[in-house]
């Protein structure tokens, strides 16, 4: 939130299961809807991801993050 | 902050009328005020005794948690600890929790949010113990003692309603666990030559202190076979070694382990003339040396002083309880009674 | 006979429903203005430090490197999960970054 308002348009990655949480601080911060791009199954939480799974995601969220980056996309989720 | 000493100006604590205490108790199950127990009114008349005992005026600032724009004041303090069943005289040691959790390095926004469930350990040493009725003996990390119950509980209602740590929200942990409810214990003082954690960490024998430990792991050193200090402590070094412990680099060397240390071990280092000190220097080179296989994992003590031990329970069970650290120091407040009426 | 009991939340004004995060939230701020294009774009990235996150994130700026003539890329790894940078890394952020990468987790 701080790199928004210091002018630096941010993009979120969150776990499906965190969402709610990343929701709660957004509210708080007075970004009640907040984008963000969820990640969900079979990646995990912890982003304990093997070399395979990092090198997938990667390529899958990097459109995603250029089209919320340029404000083309309100919340997007991805799963595997 | 001297506890005498005004904050800076806070919005005064919203008060909220129910018909009866029946309504109260259902409304407060419903807005979430709860840790899923009952919890009793905190009416204006029992907060102002709670602040009076601790000579605190309500707006006095305890603490901050600046990511979730959290000011936690005296007033709320006071108010969650009258919910968790506290009397006036608790409340001195509850301020002093509130504030030690709320230290940068007790990092509450960390352990009170990990998926880790991280608890925090609210251990009271000095005279206070007493005068209070704070167990430190046969049962003192269970129920049924009146100020371990409430003033553990006092500070994870805090937690809950003031740090906005609620389930789903802001605590992300996947389990959580019953130590979550109240975990609130005293040092045992009454052995000659041991001295406790307070004076270690530089108070005097007659102050009263509070140490909040956070706690992501808590393992039980049982050791019935031993009949030396070494053997003890080579049973410690072997069960903490097989979790290891991290830290982060904003925690830079400062993070704890505790080791509660109950009497059938405790005896054989009084029996030896081990201090603390010595203790301390015999498991550190042990804890930190270098790794060795799968069950054997890195503890990041940086330094002999980190190691807390800290006598408590009865006899009989020959164990040392050992509590992990999350992502926190252990930091330890004075208890104070202040000069300012309400 | 009725009762009268202070708000334990702390937050002012939350008479009445959730006693719960939502109760006084700020009013909505405003986001930072989207750039058309990313060409020339330098990227932040602010790494907390869970898990795989910092190689997740390398990878996904390489990924989008590919995509848009991005000029660079500021990172940033934090001290610690749930604290914010310290100020040298911030200011290396605000001022070398004209977009950003984060992630939520713990």
């Amino acid at each position: 939130m701080e790199l928004e308002w210091a002018g630096i348009p941010t993009v979120c990655i969150v776990h499906r299961e965190l969402r709610d949480s990343a929701g709660a601080i957004a509210r708080i911060s007075g970004h009640p809807d907040y984008p963000v791009i969820t990640v969900d199954y079979p990646w995990i939480p912890t982003a304990t991801w093997s070399d395979a799974e990092i090198a997938t995601l990667a390529a899958t969220l990097a459109p995603l993050v250029r089209d919320h980056l340029l404000g083309r996309a309100p919340g997007t989720a991805v799963s595997g | 902050m001297a506890p005498s000493e005004p904050g800076p100006a806070v919005p005064p604590t919203a008060r909220v009328e129910w018909p009866d205490e029946e309504a109260f108790r259902e409304d407060a199950h419903a807005r979430g005020w709860t840790d899923g127990l009952p919890v009793v009114p905190a009416t204006p008349d029992r907060v102002a005794a709670c602040l009076a005992a601790a000579g605190l005026a309500p707006g006095v600032v305890l603490g901050t948690v600046p990511t979730r724009e959290v000011t936690v004041t005296a007033e709320v303090a006071a108010a969650n600890a009258v919910m968790a069943g506290c009397r006036p005289e608790h409340f001195p040691v509850v301020a002093a929790a509130v504030r030690a959790h709320l230290d940068e390095y007790g990092n509450c926004h960390s352990t009170t949010g990990t998926l880790s469930g991280a608890a925090h350990a609210v251990i009271v040493n000095g005279p206070v113990a007493t005068e209070i009725g704070v167990a430190s003996g046969a049962g003192c990390l269970g129920p049924g003692f009146r100020a371990n119950a409430s003033i553990g509980r006092a500070l994870r209602l805090v937690i809950r309603n003031a740090c906005r740590a609620v389930p789903g929200e802001l605590d992300r942990a996947t389990f959580s666990w019953p130590l979550r409810y109240s975990f609130c214990f005293a040092e045992d003082e009454t052995v000659p030559g041991w001295r406790p954690l307070h004076v270690q960490r530089g108070f005097s024998p007659g102050q009263s202190a509070v140490t909040v430990h956070s706690v992501m792991r808590m393992i039980s050193a049982w050791d019935s076979s031993s009949r030396t200090p070494e053997g003890v402590l080579d049973t410690l070094v072997a069960e903490t070694r097989v979790h290891g412990m991290s830290g982060d680099a904003f925690l830079g060397d400062g993070i704890n382990v505790v080791y509660v240390m109950g009497k059938e071990h405790q005896r054989f280092f009084v029996e030896a003339g081990w201090t603390k000190e010595r203790m301390q220097e015999y498991l550190w080179p042990r804890l930190t040396a270098p790794t060795a296989g799968p069950r054997d994992r890195w503890t990041n003590l940086g330094a002999p002083a980190n190691i807390l031990v800290v006598a408590a329970g009865g006899a009989g069970m020959a164990e040392t309880w050992i509590l992990f650290p999350h992502l926190a120091r252990a930091v330890t407040r004075p208890v104070e009674w202040g000069t300012v009426a309400p | 006979m009725s009762i009268v009991a202070l708000d334990p939340t702390g937050r002012s004004g939350a008479a009445g429903g959730s006693g719960g995060p939502g109760a006084s939230d700020p009013a909505p701020r405003t986001l930072a203005p989207r750039p058309d294009s990313l060409a020339g774009a330098r990227l932040g990235l602010v790494v907390n430090g869970l898990g795989h996150s910092e190689r997740f994130l390398d990878a996904l700026a390489a990924e989008l490197g590919d995509l848009a003539a991005l000029d660079g890329v500021v990172k940033v790894v934090k001290a610690g999960v749930s604290v914010p940078p310290d100020p040298g890394d911030w200011s290396r952020l605000t001022e070398g970054a004209t977009v950003a990468i984060t992630g939520f987790g713990g």
